[in-house]
Parts: C-alpha cells; structure tokens; sequence
C-alpha cells in the first residue's frame, strides 16, 4: 500500500538557521505515531509543511504519492499548536464550517463529543476557557473522515482526565486506513496509544521505530529512552 | 468554495459593518429633526427666553457626530480590508483558512470581493444618509421624477454619450478600487517572507510596489504621448471625434488599472501558494 506520508531530502531554513536538515521519512496508514523531541527540533516545521502553511526550501513530500495542494487538504486533518479559530464565533458557526468546506466531516460525531465534554454549541468561543477551545478544537479536527491526522500537541493545555477521553477519542475515531501523527512533550501519558516513534533532533530524525521494538530491543518504555536520547 | 468563502467573509464583515451603518441612518434622522423648520422655530422661542443653550450643544454634537460617523465608516472599511488579509490570512486564521482545501486565489478573490463591496456600500448607505436628513421624500420624489424630463432634452446621440460616459466613470472607479485593494494585499503577501517583521516588510512593499507601478504608467504615458505626437493622431482624429477619443482614453485607462490589478493578484497568488510562511 503506497504511504500516507513520504519526505525526501526534505529541508526547511529560516534565513541562516536549518529547521528540517534533509528529512527522509515514510509513515503508512494504520499507525498512530509519536512525533518527539524537545523544543525547536522542527516538530511543528515538518507538521506545517505537510498541512501546506509552510513552504519546504529543499526535498520533496507527498501525502498518498500527491504533492502539497487542494486535494491533500482534503485528505489531511490538522490541529494547531494554538487557538485557530475566531473568537467571535459560536461553536456551531465553526461546526457549519467544517461540513461546508471538508467532505468528510462528521456533525454527528461532533455534537456528540461536544456533549460528552458538556460543552454546549451555541457558546461562543471568547467565552471559553483556554482548556475548553483546545477540546472543542480537537473535537472539529478528529470529527473528520481524514486520511492523516496531524495533532501538534493536542493534550498540552487540558486536565488529565481529558487528557484520557482525548486519547481514546483519537484512538476511537481513525480508521485502519488513516494515521495519526501526534507531536508531544507529554511522552507518558501518548505513550499507550503509540504505535510507532519518531525521535527528531535538530532537525534530523534521530530514531524511527516501533514501540514494540524499543520494548523488546531496549527493555526501556519510550519516556525512559527519551530522556536518555535527549539528556541535557 | 468561492462562493462560501464569500459568505463566510460576508458574516465575519457584516457583524462590524452593519451597526455602523444603522446607526449612521439613525443619527441622519435625528439631524433632520433637530434642523427641521419647526424645530428652527422652537429654537428662535428658547433663543429668546435664554434656554436654548442645552438644546443648541445637542444640536452640533449630533451633526459632529454624523461626519465624525461618516469618516469613521470610511476609515473602519480600510482598516478592515487590511486586517481580513493580514490577520483572518497571515496570522494564527491563516491555519484554519490555509488548511481548507481551496486555492489561494479563491482567497484573494473573497477578500478582495468583499472589501470592495463594503466599500462601495459605505458610500452607497453614507449618500443615503445624506439625503436622507438634508432632503425630504418629496424633493427625492422630485429629483427622480425630474430625470425623464432633463433627458428628453437631449439628442439620441448626447443621451448615449452619457449613459456610456456614466458607466466608463462607475467602472473605472471600481476597477481602481481593486487594483488599489490588490496592491495592498500583494505588499501584505510580500512582507509575510519576513517573519519577524511582517507589518513593516508590508510596508515597504507597497511602497516599492507603488512606485514601480508608478514609474511603468508615466513610461507608458510618455511612450503614448510621443507615439500619437509622432503620427499626428490628435489632428487626424479632429474636434467632431472628440467624445470618441475620450471614450477611447477612459478604456485604455480601465484597460491599464486591470492589467496592473491582475499583476498584484497574480504576484499574491504566486506568493501564497509557492512561498507561504506561516509561522
């Protein structure tokens, strides 16, 4: 099965300073993969450039073998590291939104999450907590039929039980045929529900493997062998 | 998605647009009361009595505040135009607006639609404020049913003349409101390469822009002007063709506000969609 991400040679700079240092990487469909390593390592970057906000200065990358465009938007599911969406307006003017422009969006699904996390839809969001925004942002975001979700830190502002019904809600919402890539400090608590890691160090990878793997080949959990990675 | 775009950009605008409009209306009504002829009266009686002081301060703050609201619809139509680009687009908007799957040039095309169209009702809603308080329904009634009669006066040829010089005017004011909306959007794309100073590279982008745009259309003119000189257009054209060649003139003029509004656009367009940096 052709991938649902591929990268090659792929380099971002900003003026002087390489963000992504020639990134080859292929993730499949059907994973859930962790994103990992500390501040600055070009998480977010690489995460940008496959949603289309940022353009690559060097390499290639195609999402299911296409290039960077309308169609991939319509494949790609992406949560921002901050608040994206006008603060003027009702949960329910962005769900409206969403199904006028996504194909695949679910309002059911949505209403029903919504509900679930007692949020009530005619809210606006200049009303809402920081907390609150970032659920109902995730909310929207996993509500679509996607075929690569890309979540840059979807638990950093939220209360461990949330932090729980978020996990199981990415878990319970993709399909064997898409992937989740999820970029997070928070290696403990994603750790359960990852399939696959990717540990990125100044802008190159610095490992990709299994969970699996690490487990049986290191006899250490990830959070453990992050650390030692990236002792400072 | 052109379309809903559009509605989107149409209600995210409207809710900042349409309070000022009615209240613009609004206080058209209350000057048409203050200034009317038994109101002058009332005034004269209070004047005399010596109480007319409060009622006089209400009067001039009233008609301030009108051309205070007029400037200030004005000026809010332009801030907007600048902020739906540079904020809803290049800042922390832009992820959800740059992740739907449309094309940036249907994005330049909502903003730019929309922005003109507030403008253009900005002025619509501000002269109908102003008839509204200096005339009453009648002299309106009167000015319409004035028209027929000011046009069977004229030649079926002036008529046509007319009409057509009407509409070149309308087009050509629009056409220059574009291209002076794209402008600035192809200088808010431009200063967005800069990161860390994205407003003042905007800046100076319009002004390069602007003057290069500039320098063309005097290079232009002058390369026009030695052209016609060179082959004795105007003495060939003579006095009975001059409302042809004035027709002429505003259509080349259109002609060339389009074709510099469509270099902005597609210099935009290239920059959003091959060398976007939002970060």
């Amino acid at each position: 099965m052709e991938p649902i991400l591929e990268c090659k040679v792929l380099t971002k700079r900003y003026g002087s300073k390489e963000a992504l240092s020639s990134v080859d990487l292929t993730v499949q469909r059907g994973r859930i993969i962790g994103l990992l390593g500390p501040n600055g390592s070009g998480k977010t970057t690489l995460i940008k450039i496959a949603s289309g906000l940022l353009s690559p200065t060097l390499g290639e990358i195609r999402i299911a073998g296409k290039p960077i465009g309308v169609e991939t938007k319509e494949m790609v599911s992406y949560l921002p590291d901050r608040p994206y969406l006008g603060d003027w307006m009702r949960v329910n003017d962005i769900i409206d939104l969403f199904s006028d422009f996504y194909r695949g969006f679910d309002r059911m699904k949505a209403l029903e999450m919504l509900n679930r996390l007692n949020i009530n839809p005619s809210d606006r969001l200049k009303t809402m907590s920081k907390g609150t925004k970032e659920k109902v942002q995730l909310i929207l975001v996993m509500s679509r039929n996607a075929e690569l979700y890309l979540l840059d830190e979807p638990i950093g502002g939220v209360d461990p039980a949330t932090r729980d019904y978020i996990l199981s809600t990415i878990i319970g919402n993709y399909s064997e045929n898409a992937a989740v890539i999820i970029s997070t400090h928070l290696i403990a608590d994603v750790e359960r529900v990852l399939d696959d890691v990717i540990f990125i160090e100044h802008g190159r990878i610095a490992l990709s493997s299994s969970v699996d793997g690490i487990r049986e080949e290191r006899g250490m959990s990830v959070d453990a062998l992050f650390r030692e990675v990236f002792k400072c | 998605m052109l379309r809903k775009l559009m509605k989107y950009e149409l209600r995210a605008t409207g809710r900042i647009f349409l309070p000022f409009f009615g209240a613009l209306i609004v206080l058209s009504l209350l000057n048409k009361l203050f200034y009317s002829n038994r109101a002058e009266n009332m005034m004269r009686t209070l004047r005399q009595n010596g109480k007319g002081l409060p009622i006089e301060i209400t009067r001039v703050i009233s008609m301030a505040l009108f051309i205070f609201l007029i400037c200030a619809i004005f000026m809010l139509a332009a801030i907007v135009m600048i902020q739906r680009f540079y904020k809803n687009l290049l800042g922390d908007e832009g992820y959800l607006m740059f992740t739907l799957p449309v094309r940036p040039w249907q994005l330049i095309t909502s903003k730019a639609a929309v922005s003109c169209m507030w403008l253009v009702v900005s002025g619509l809603v501000t002269l109908l404020a102003c008839l509204l308080m200096m005339a009453s329904l009648g002299d309106i009634i009167d000015i319409f049913a004035g028209l027929p009669m000011s046009f069977r006066n004229l030649t079926p040829q002036s008529a046509l003349h007319g009409v057509l010089l009407s509409f070149e005017v309308c087009l050509l004011m629009l056409v220059y409101l574009f291209y002076f909306i794209l402008l600035v959007y192809a200088a808010i794309a431009v200063g967005q390469l800069w990161s860390a100073h994205k407003l003042l590279g905007a800046f100076g982008a319009f002004i390069v822009l602007n003057t290069a745009f500039q320098i063309i259309t005097f290079s232009a003119v002058w390369v026009f002007d030695k052209l016609t000189d060179m082959i004795s257009l105007p003495a060939r054209w003579g006095d009975q063709h001059i409302l042809t060649v004035m027709h002429a003139g505003i259509w080349m003029v259109l002609l060339w506000g389009a074709l510099m509004g469509a270099a902005c656009f597609a210099l935009a367009n290239w920059l959003l969609g091959k060398k976007l940096n939002l970060e």
